[in-house]
Protein backbone atom coordinates (compact mmCIF):
# COMPACT_ATOMS: atom_id res chain seq x y z
CA UNK A 1 0.00 0.00 0.00
CA UNK A 2 1.33 3.41 -0.88
CA UNK A 3 1.88 6.18 1.67
CA UNK A 4 -0.77 8.25 -0.07
CA UNK A 5 -3.31 5.48 0.33
CA UNK A 6 -2.40 5.02 4.02
CA UNK A 7 -2.83 8.75 4.69
CA UNK A 8 -6.15 8.76 2.86
CA UNK A 9 -7.33 5.79 4.96
CA UNK A 10 -6.39 7.61 8.16
CA UNK A 11 -8.28 10.74 7.10
CA UNK A 12 -11.31 8.69 6.11
CA UNK A 13 -11.22 6.75 9.37
CA UNK A 14 -11.21 9.98 11.36
CA UNK A 15 -14.40 10.95 9.52
CA UNK A 16 -15.95 7.59 10.31
CA UNK A 17 -19.39 7.75 11.81
CA UNK A 18 -19.33 5.95 15.12
CA UNK A 19 -22.34 5.78 17.40
CA UNK A 20 -23.79 9.25 18.05
CA UNK A 21 -26.80 8.68 20.29
CA UNK A 22 -26.52 7.75 23.95
CA UNK A 23 -28.24 4.40 23.29
CA UNK A 24 -25.88 3.62 20.41
CA UNK A 25 -22.84 4.44 22.49
CA UNK A 26 -24.16 2.27 25.32
CA UNK A 27 -24.72 -0.63 22.90
CA UNK A 28 -21.32 -0.36 21.23
CA UNK A 29 -19.63 -0.14 24.64
CA UNK A 30 -20.75 -3.75 25.11
CA UNK A 31 -19.25 -4.95 21.81
CA UNK A 32 -16.15 -6.38 23.44
CA UNK A 33 -18.06 -8.29 26.14
CA UNK A 34 -17.72 -12.04 25.71
CA UNK A 35 -19.42 -13.48 28.79
CA UNK A 36 -19.57 -10.66 31.34
CA UNK A 37 -18.24 -12.79 34.20
CA UNK A 38 -15.62 -10.17 35.03
CA UNK A 39 -18.11 -7.31 35.25
CA UNK A 40 -19.09 -5.82 38.58
CA UNK A 41 -22.51 -6.78 39.93
CA UNK A 42 -25.04 -4.00 39.55
CA UNK A 43 -26.31 -2.82 42.94
CA UNK A 44 -29.80 -2.54 41.49
CA UNK A 45 -29.92 -6.26 40.72
CA UNK A 46 -29.30 -7.54 44.26
CA UNK A 47 -31.85 -9.71 46.04
CA UNK A 48 -33.73 -7.42 48.48
CA UNK A 49 -35.08 -10.35 50.55
CA UNK A 50 -31.58 -11.75 51.11
CA UNK A 51 -30.28 -8.30 51.97
CA UNK A 52 -33.07 -7.74 54.50
CA UNK A 53 -32.56 -11.17 56.12
CA UNK A 54 -28.85 -10.44 56.60
CA UNK A 55 -29.71 -7.08 58.17
CA UNK A 56 -32.23 -8.86 60.44
CA UNK A 57 -29.43 -11.23 61.48
CA UNK A 58 -27.46 -8.29 62.84
CA UNK A 59 -25.17 -7.34 59.94
CA UNK A 60 -24.63 -3.69 59.08
CA UNK A 61 -26.01 -2.32 55.82
CA UNK A 62 -22.59 -2.20 54.19
CA UNK A 63 -21.66 -5.72 55.28
CA UNK A 64 -24.96 -7.12 54.06
CA UNK A 65 -24.62 -5.31 50.72
CA UNK A 66 -21.07 -6.59 50.18
CA UNK A 67 -22.08 -10.17 51.00
CA UNK A 68 -25.15 -10.09 48.76
CA UNK A 69 -23.04 -8.73 45.90
CA UNK A 70 -20.35 -11.38 46.44
CA UNK A 71 -22.98 -14.14 46.50
CA UNK A 72 -24.54 -12.63 43.35
CA UNK A 73 -21.16 -12.70 41.62
CA UNK A 74 -20.59 -16.32 42.66
CA UNK A 75 -24.08 -17.32 41.50
CA UNK A 76 -23.48 -15.71 38.11
CA UNK A 77 -20.33 -17.81 37.68
CA UNK A 78 -22.04 -21.00 38.85
CA UNK A 79 -25.00 -20.48 36.53
CA UNK A 80 -22.60 -20.05 33.61
CA UNK A 81 -20.86 -23.22 34.84
CA UNK A 82 -24.13 -25.19 34.76
CA UNK A 83 -25.01 -23.76 31.34
CA UNK A 84 -21.66 -24.87 29.92
CA UNK A 85 -22.01 -28.29 31.56
CA UNK A 86 -25.31 -28.95 29.79
CA UNK A 87 -24.28 -27.63 26.37
CA UNK A 88 -24.95 -30.20 23.61
CA UNK A 89 -22.12 -32.06 21.95
CA UNK A 90 -20.60 -30.49 18.87
CA UNK A 91 -20.03 -32.73 15.89
CA UNK A 92 -18.14 -32.20 12.68
CA UNK A 93 -20.73 -30.35 10.64
CA UNK A 94 -21.59 -29.71 7.06
CA UNK A 95 -20.70 -33.23 6.02
CA UNK A 96 -23.84 -33.90 4.03
CA UNK A 97 -23.79 -30.59 2.15
CA UNK A 98 -20.07 -31.03 1.44
CA UNK A 99 -20.77 -34.50 0.20
CA UNK A 100 -23.57 -33.36 -2.07
CA UNK A 101 -21.37 -30.62 -3.53
CA UNK A 102 -18.52 -33.05 -4.07
CA UNK A 103 -20.54 -35.73 -5.78
CA UNK A 104 -21.18 -35.15 -9.42
CA UNK A 105 -23.54 -37.78 -10.59
CA UNK A 106 -22.45 -39.30 -13.80
CA UNK A 107 -25.48 -39.09 -16.06
CA UNK A 108 -24.23 -41.91 -18.23
CA UNK A 109 -24.15 -44.31 -15.28
CA UNK A 110 -27.36 -46.32 -15.07
CA UNK A 111 -27.20 -46.33 -11.26
CA UNK A 112 -24.79 -43.56 -10.14
CA UNK A 113 -25.18 -44.32 -6.42
CA UNK A 114 -23.27 -47.58 -6.89
CA UNK A 115 -20.54 -46.04 -9.04
CA UNK A 116 -16.94 -46.36 -7.89
CA UNK A 117 -16.53 -42.59 -7.84
CA UNK A 118 -19.49 -42.16 -5.52
CA UNK A 119 -18.31 -44.86 -3.12
CA UNK A 120 -14.80 -43.39 -2.96
CA UNK A 121 -16.15 -39.89 -2.26
CA UNK A 122 -18.39 -41.18 0.52
CA UNK A 123 -15.51 -43.16 2.03
CA UNK A 124 -13.24 -40.11 1.96
CA UNK A 125 -15.79 -37.86 3.65
CA UNK A 126 -16.61 -40.52 6.21
CA UNK A 127 -12.94 -40.77 7.12
CA UNK A 128 -12.67 -36.96 7.43
CA UNK A 129 -15.73 -36.82 9.68
CA UNK A 130 -14.41 -39.62 11.90
CA UNK A 131 -11.03 -37.95 12.21
CA UNK A 132 -12.54 -34.57 13.01
CA UNK A 133 -14.98 -36.01 15.53
CA UNK A 134 -12.18 -37.88 17.28
CA UNK A 135 -10.22 -34.64 17.46
CA UNK A 136 -13.20 -32.70 18.85
CA UNK A 137 -13.94 -35.51 21.34
CA UNK A 138 -17.13 -36.80 22.95
CA UNK A 139 -19.62 -34.92 25.11
CA UNK A 140 -17.59 -35.31 28.30
CA UNK A 141 -14.25 -34.32 26.80
CA UNK A 142 -15.83 -31.25 25.22
CA UNK A 143 -17.50 -30.09 28.42
CA UNK A 144 -14.38 -30.65 30.50
CA UNK A 145 -12.43 -28.44 28.10
CA UNK A 146 -15.13 -25.75 28.22
CA UNK A 147 -15.34 -25.78 32.01
CA UNK A 148 -11.55 -25.70 32.35
CA UNK A 149 -11.61 -22.17 30.91
CA UNK A 150 -13.97 -21.01 33.66
CA UNK A 151 -12.00 -22.15 36.71
CA UNK A 152 -10.41 -18.76 37.30
CA UNK A 153 -13.80 -17.00 37.61
CA UNK A 154 -14.86 -19.46 40.29
CA UNK A 155 -11.58 -18.98 42.14
CA UNK A 156 -11.99 -15.22 42.20
CA UNK A 157 -15.63 -15.20 43.31
CA UNK A 158 -15.27 -17.83 46.04
CA UNK A 159 -12.21 -16.05 47.47
CA UNK A 160 -14.24 -12.88 47.68
CA UNK A 161 -16.96 -14.61 49.70
CA UNK A 162 -14.42 -16.18 52.05
CA UNK A 163 -12.62 -12.90 52.69
CA UNK A 164 -15.88 -11.09 53.44
CA UNK A 165 -17.31 -13.76 55.75
CA UNK A 166 -14.07 -14.34 57.64
CA UNK A 167 -13.68 -10.55 57.90
CA UNK A 168 -17.02 -10.34 59.71
CA UNK A 169 -15.49 -12.05 62.74
CA UNK A 170 -12.84 -9.34 63.00
CA UNK B 1 -32.71 -32.12 67.46
CA UNK B 2 -31.32 -32.37 63.94
CA UNK B 3 -34.85 -32.59 62.49
CA UNK B 4 -35.76 -29.36 64.24
CA UNK B 5 -32.56 -27.72 63.00
CA UNK B 6 -33.28 -28.88 59.46
CA UNK B 7 -36.82 -27.55 59.63
CA UNK B 8 -35.60 -24.21 60.93
CA UNK B 9 -32.81 -24.03 58.36
CA UNK B 10 -35.18 -24.85 55.49
CA UNK B 11 -37.55 -22.18 56.75
CA UNK B 12 -34.74 -19.64 56.54
CA UNK B 13 -33.51 -20.93 53.18
CA UNK B 14 -36.78 -21.14 51.25
CA UNK B 15 -37.30 -17.39 50.59
CA UNK B 16 -33.61 -16.71 49.86
CA UNK B 17 -32.78 -19.81 47.79
CA UNK B 18 -30.01 -19.08 45.28
CA UNK B 19 -29.20 -22.49 43.75
CA UNK B 20 -31.57 -23.88 41.13
CA UNK B 21 -29.81 -26.91 39.73
CA UNK B 22 -31.22 -29.10 37.01
CA UNK B 23 -30.83 -32.27 39.08
CA UNK B 24 -33.57 -34.87 38.61
CA UNK B 25 -31.65 -37.40 40.75
CA UNK B 26 -32.24 -35.27 43.87
CA UNK B 27 -28.58 -35.64 44.91
CA UNK B 28 -28.15 -31.95 45.58
CA UNK B 29 -31.18 -31.81 47.87
CA UNK B 30 -30.01 -34.77 49.93
CA UNK B 31 -26.50 -33.27 50.33
CA UNK B 32 -28.05 -29.93 51.31
CA UNK B 33 -30.39 -31.51 53.87
CA UNK B 34 -27.48 -33.39 55.45
CA UNK B 35 -25.44 -30.21 55.75
CA UNK B 36 -28.31 -28.15 57.09
CA UNK B 37 -29.19 -30.70 59.77
CA UNK B 38 -25.58 -30.51 61.03
CA UNK B 39 -25.76 -26.76 61.63
CA UNK B 40 -25.70 -25.72 65.25
CA UNK B 41 -27.53 -22.42 65.00
CA UNK B 42 -28.86 -21.83 61.51
CA UNK B 43 -29.01 -18.23 60.35
CA UNK B 44 -29.22 -16.58 56.93
CA UNK B 45 -25.49 -16.55 56.23
CA UNK B 46 -24.74 -20.06 57.48
CA UNK B 47 -27.67 -21.51 55.53
CA UNK B 48 -26.57 -19.64 52.43
CA UNK B 49 -23.00 -20.96 52.76
CA UNK B 50 -24.31 -24.50 53.29
CA UNK B 51 -26.26 -24.19 50.04
CA UNK B 52 -23.10 -23.17 48.16
CA UNK B 53 -21.08 -25.99 49.79
CA UNK B 54 -23.76 -28.53 48.82
CA UNK B 55 -23.57 -27.28 45.24
CA UNK B 56 -19.78 -27.64 45.23
CA UNK B 57 -20.07 -31.22 46.55
CA UNK B 58 -22.59 -31.94 43.79
CA UNK B 59 -20.22 -30.61 41.11
CA UNK B 60 -17.31 -32.46 42.67
CA UNK B 61 -19.17 -35.74 42.18
CA UNK B 62 -20.11 -34.81 38.59
CA UNK B 63 -16.48 -34.04 37.72
CA UNK B 64 -15.20 -37.28 39.28
CA UNK B 65 -17.73 -39.13 37.09
CA UNK B 66 -16.56 -37.11 34.08
CA UNK B 67 -12.95 -38.05 34.71
CA UNK B 68 -13.81 -41.75 34.84
CA UNK B 69 -15.94 -41.39 31.72
CA UNK B 70 -13.07 -39.77 29.79
CA UNK B 71 -10.76 -42.62 30.74
CA UNK B 72 -13.33 -45.28 29.86
CA UNK B 73 -14.14 -43.62 26.54
CA UNK B 74 -10.45 -43.44 25.63
CA UNK B 75 -9.94 -47.08 26.70
CA UNK B 76 -12.88 -48.11 24.48
CA UNK B 77 -11.21 -46.30 21.56
CA UNK B 78 -7.89 -48.06 22.21
CA UNK B 79 -9.66 -51.44 22.42
CA UNK B 80 -11.45 -50.64 19.15
CA UNK B 81 -8.14 -49.81 17.50
CA UNK B 82 -6.36 -52.93 18.72
CA UNK B 83 -9.04 -55.52 18.05
CA UNK B 84 -8.63 -55.79 14.30
CA UNK B 85 -10.47 -57.90 11.80
CA UNK B 86 -14.04 -57.74 10.61
CA UNK B 87 -16.88 -59.58 12.28
CA UNK B 88 -14.66 -61.27 14.84
CA UNK B 89 -15.32 -58.67 17.52
CA UNK B 90 -17.97 -56.25 18.70
CA UNK B 91 -17.56 -52.56 19.52
CA UNK B 92 -17.32 -51.88 23.23
CA UNK B 93 -18.79 -48.73 24.71
CA UNK B 94 -17.36 -46.81 27.66
CA UNK B 95 -20.09 -48.39 29.84
CA UNK B 96 -18.85 -51.85 28.84
CA UNK B 97 -15.30 -50.88 29.79
CA UNK B 98 -16.49 -49.54 33.14
CA UNK B 99 -18.36 -52.80 33.80
CA UNK B 100 -15.32 -54.87 32.81
CA UNK B 101 -13.16 -52.94 35.26
CA UNK B 102 -15.66 -53.22 38.09
CA UNK B 103 -16.89 -56.79 38.40
CA UNK B 104 -17.85 -58.29 35.09
CA UNK B 105 -15.06 -60.87 34.64
CA UNK B 106 -16.92 -62.50 31.74
CA UNK B 107 -16.97 -59.26 29.79
CA UNK B 108 -13.34 -58.58 30.66
CA UNK B 109 -12.36 -62.00 29.34
CA UNK B 110 -14.32 -61.41 26.13
CA UNK B 111 -12.62 -58.05 25.55
CA UNK B 112 -9.15 -59.51 26.17
CA UNK B 113 -9.91 -62.36 23.76
CA UNK B 114 -10.88 -59.81 21.11
CA UNK B 115 -7.68 -57.87 21.77
CA UNK B 116 -5.57 -60.86 20.92
CA UNK B 117 -2.22 -61.98 22.23
CA UNK B 118 0.11 -59.49 23.86
CA UNK B 119 -2.62 -57.03 24.84
CA UNK B 120 -4.49 -56.68 28.09
CA UNK B 121 -7.27 -54.39 29.22
CA UNK B 122 -4.98 -52.83 31.81
CA UNK B 123 -2.45 -52.10 29.07
CA UNK B 124 -5.20 -50.44 27.03
CA UNK B 125 -6.16 -48.32 30.03
CA UNK B 126 -2.54 -47.21 30.41
CA UNK B 127 -2.40 -46.26 26.73
CA UNK B 128 -5.73 -44.43 27.05
CA UNK B 129 -4.41 -42.53 30.05
CA UNK B 130 -1.44 -41.28 28.04
CA UNK B 131 -3.65 -40.41 25.07
CA UNK B 132 -6.17 -38.40 27.07
CA UNK B 133 -3.71 -36.97 29.61
CA UNK B 134 -4.63 -33.39 28.71
CA UNK B 135 -8.35 -33.81 29.35
CA UNK B 136 -7.72 -35.83 32.51
CA UNK B 137 -5.52 -33.02 33.80
CA UNK B 138 -8.29 -30.50 33.17
CA UNK B 139 -10.78 -32.82 34.91
CA UNK B 140 -8.38 -33.00 37.86
CA UNK B 141 -8.24 -29.20 37.91
CA UNK B 142 -12.04 -29.06 38.00
CA UNK B 143 -12.13 -31.52 40.90
CA UNK B 144 -9.40 -29.60 42.71
CA UNK B 145 -11.30 -26.35 42.21
CA UNK B 146 -14.46 -27.76 43.77
CA UNK B 147 -12.44 -29.07 46.71
CA UNK B 148 -10.92 -25.64 47.25
CA UNK B 149 -14.34 -24.02 46.94
CA UNK B 150 -15.65 -26.31 49.66
CA UNK B 151 -12.65 -25.53 51.86
CA UNK B 152 -13.02 -21.76 51.42
CA UNK B 153 -16.75 -21.79 52.06
CA UNK B 154 -16.24 -24.07 55.04
CA UNK B 155 -13.73 -21.63 56.50
CA UNK B 156 -16.34 -18.91 56.21
CA UNK B 157 -18.95 -21.13 57.80
CA UNK B 158 -16.58 -22.09 60.62
CA UNK B 159 -15.81 -18.47 61.33
CA UNK B 160 -19.52 -17.64 61.75
CA UNK B 161 -20.33 -20.77 63.70
CA UNK B 162 -17.18 -20.35 65.80
CA UNK B 163 -18.21 -16.82 66.63
CA UNK B 164 -21.58 -18.13 67.78
CA UNK B 165 -19.92 -20.89 69.77
CA UNK B 166 -17.52 -18.42 71.44
CA UNK B 167 -20.46 -16.18 72.40
CA UNK B 168 -22.35 -19.20 73.73
CA UNK B 169 -19.33 -20.33 75.73
CA UNK B 170 -18.82 -16.80 77.06
CA UNK B 171 -22.49 -16.65 78.12
CA UNK B 172 -22.10 -19.97 79.91
CA UNK B 173 -18.92 -18.79 81.61
CA UNK B 174 -20.56 -15.55 82.73
CA UNK B 175 -23.50 -17.55 84.04
CA UNK B 176 -21.10 -19.90 85.84
CA UNK B 177 -19.24 -16.96 87.42
CA UNK B 178 -22.56 -15.38 88.43
CA UNK B 179 -23.65 -18.66 90.04
CA UNK B 180 -20.33 -18.86 91.91
CA UNK B 181 -20.69 -15.28 93.09
CA UNK B 182 -24.19 -15.96 94.30
CA UNK B 183 -22.94 -19.08 96.05
CA UNK B 184 -20.24 -17.03 97.82
CA UNK B 185 -22.65 -14.31 98.78
CA UNK B 186 -25.23 -16.76 100.01
CA UNK B 187 -25.15 -16.95 103.76
CA UNK B 188 -27.47 -19.60 105.23
CA UNK B 189 -27.22 -18.08 108.73
CA UNK B 190 -29.09 -15.06 107.54
CA UNK B 191 -32.08 -17.23 106.58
Amino acid sequence: MTQRRTDANRVNASKSTGPKSRGGKSKSSKNAIKHGLNQAIDEGSIDPILYQSLIDDGLSGDEALMIVMAIGDYRRVMEAWEYEYHQPKKVYGGLESQLMRAIEFDKREPNPIYSEKYIKTVERYWAIANRQNQRIGGTVRQRVKRLGKMIRYQRRSVNRIKKLVVGLQK
Amino acid sequence: MSDDTLKKALQILTPIRTVNLDDPSGQFESILNDLLSDLETPNTLSVLLCEQIAESIYWLRRHVDDKNEILNEATANVVKGLSGGFGSHRDYSSQDIAKAFQRDTKLRKAIEEDLGKGHTLDGCRARAFIKSAKEIRIADDLIQRQMLNIRHLQKGLDSIDLKKRILKRMDLEIKGIEDKLLAIEYDPKKD
